[in-house]
């Protein structure tokens, strides 16, 4: 009888908190499809409307810039690196990469616009949200699997990590790829910043597809 | 059907790279890769014979109608989906192997010979299953990465469940050799996978600073997504957290 009266009141919080905080959850998933649907609906608007490269390329830069924690997606692919060079460094390697992701993503984007994002289900775990979805096309080609990691910064509102497309995660494959670049270079992170550079420049010159 | 095409794609990819001065440290262990300057090389010739022959026969067969080539792909993957039938049930996945023989049945009959797929339509879309992903499933390691001649990323577990996949598949044993008809259906979903990605690996390879280590990136994530079923674990994913803490 001596512990009745607390485990009572300690099952009844948890009875009463477990239910609002599964509603919380609820509720965060549901927001998280929506910004994706939003995100994804902006997208296709500028591959629909913008036919210039340089415009899809602003369109782009102004959707990373708003949606997507750059400094957090800069640190994650230059792996360990990130604390061995400077800020100065970091700095640049982050706007170069930035550039790059605008640059490949206008350019690899650039056969789409006719298609629908389909929002699937999501999942969660702490701060990370994973919403899956399909891309359909309208010209009877396979739909195609694409999950979005999304996270929940301090303020309650969300950015976007990663993408992962039939299987690969973006963010992902460009830090094995930068490690690599790194680890045939000594660790040189101006080597690493050249290649970029080169990437950038490489996209500057290639015909848009689409 | 899209990630089943990928392997193959990535396969393609493998007859294509960029070599270089390795050095090893520990801070780079994560790419499985002892072998990377041996590798490379293989790559690099595996990469010339995409330029000069997979390419240009990839780039003629996009000339064949698209309802034939889809048909062609039709016909192909419904004569080896026994291969994905025989690893759904050593899996244990008997909803999935239900799907797999419910394709099977009405792709062979109102699909006329598997040349269309009505299953899809239905509500059966196709996956795909291999002896490798069965290994994974039992718990048994990739293995180094390695790379083949001709047939590209192939880590030992890949590489024997190729072996069984071939025992599995009935093409095997159509030919008068065994391996004609194996040899056949491999070289035909090669060159259809690569018709059909050309702009994309080609985008691939022009955005990446390293082609060889996004191919091999590429690979490797494909194939822990499709031994997961593309389910994501949450709690494999990497903590970021710590990426705002420095």
């Amino acid at each position: 009888m001596r512990y009745f009266v607390p485990a009572l009141m300690l099952s009844l919080a948890v009875g009463l908190a477990a239910p609002a905080w599964a509603e919380d959850r609820a509720a965060d998933e549901a927001r998280a499809k929506i910004f994706v649907t939003d995100m994804a609906d902006e997208a296709i608007t500028i591959l629909k409307t913008q036919t210039t490269r340089e415009a899809r390329e602003a369109g782009f830069r102004k959707l990373l810039n708003e949606r997507a924690n750059m400094r957090r997606i800069a640190r994650f692919t230059l792996g360990a690196f990130a604390r061995k060079i400077s800020d100065e460094d970091f700095a640049t390697y982050q706007e170069l990469l930035n550039e790059l992701i605008i640059k490949v993503y206008a350019n690899r984007l650039g056969e789409y616009g006719n298609e629908q994002v389909v929002v699937g289900r999501s999942q969660s775990k702490k701060k990370n949200f994973i919403v899956k979805s399909q891309i359909e096309f309208d010209n009877g080609r396979q739909p195609i699997d694409v999950d979005w990691w999304l996270y929940r910064e301090k303020d309650g509102s969300f950015t976007l990590f990663d993408v992962r497309v039939i299987g690969v995660w973006m963010a992902q494959e460009q830090r094995d790829s930068f490690a690599s670049v790194l680890k045939n270079n000594r660790g040189d992170i101006s080597a690493l910043l050249g290649h970029i550079r080169t990437q950038i420049e490489n996209g500057d010159n290639d015909e848009p597809t689409g | 059907m899209v990630k089943s095409q990928f392997i193959p794609v990535l396969l393609a990819l493998a007859l294509t790279a960029c070599a270089g001065n390795q050095t090893t440290t520990s801070e780079f262990a994560d790419d499985n890769d002892p072998y990377e300057s041996f590798n490379r090389k293989i790559f690099a010739v595996n990469l010339a014979l995409d330029r000069s022959v997979l390419k240009p026969v990839a780039k003629s067969y996009l000339s064949v109608p698209q309802p034939v080539r889809t048909s062609v792909r039709n016909f192909r993957n419904n004569l080896i989906s026994p291969v994905t039938l025989s690893n759904d049930t050593l899996q244990g996945s008997w909803s999935r192997a239900g799907v797999t023989m419910s394709r099977l049945l009405i792709n062979s009959t109102i699909g006329v010979l598997g040349l269309f797929d009505p299953a899809t339509a239905m509500g059966l879309p196709r996956h795909t299953e291999d002896f490798g992903q069965t290994l994974a499933v039992y718990g048994v390691p990739e293995g180094a990465y390695m790379y083949v001649p001709l047939l590209g990323p192939g880590p030992p577990r890949d590489m024997a469940g190729l072996i069984v996949d071939t025992a599995f598949n009935p093409i095997t044993y159509m030919g008068d050799n065994r391996l004609e008809g194996a040899a056949l259906s491999f070289a035909v979903g090669g060159v259809d996978s690569r018709a059909n990605n050309l702009d994309v690996i080609d985008e691939i390879e022009r955005s990446s600073v390293d082609f060889y280590a996004s191919v091999r990136s590429l690979y490797r994530q494909n194939r822990e997504s499709e031994i997961a079923n593309g389910e994501t674990n949450l709690d494999d994913l990497p903590d970021l957290e710590d990426l705002d803490n420095f």
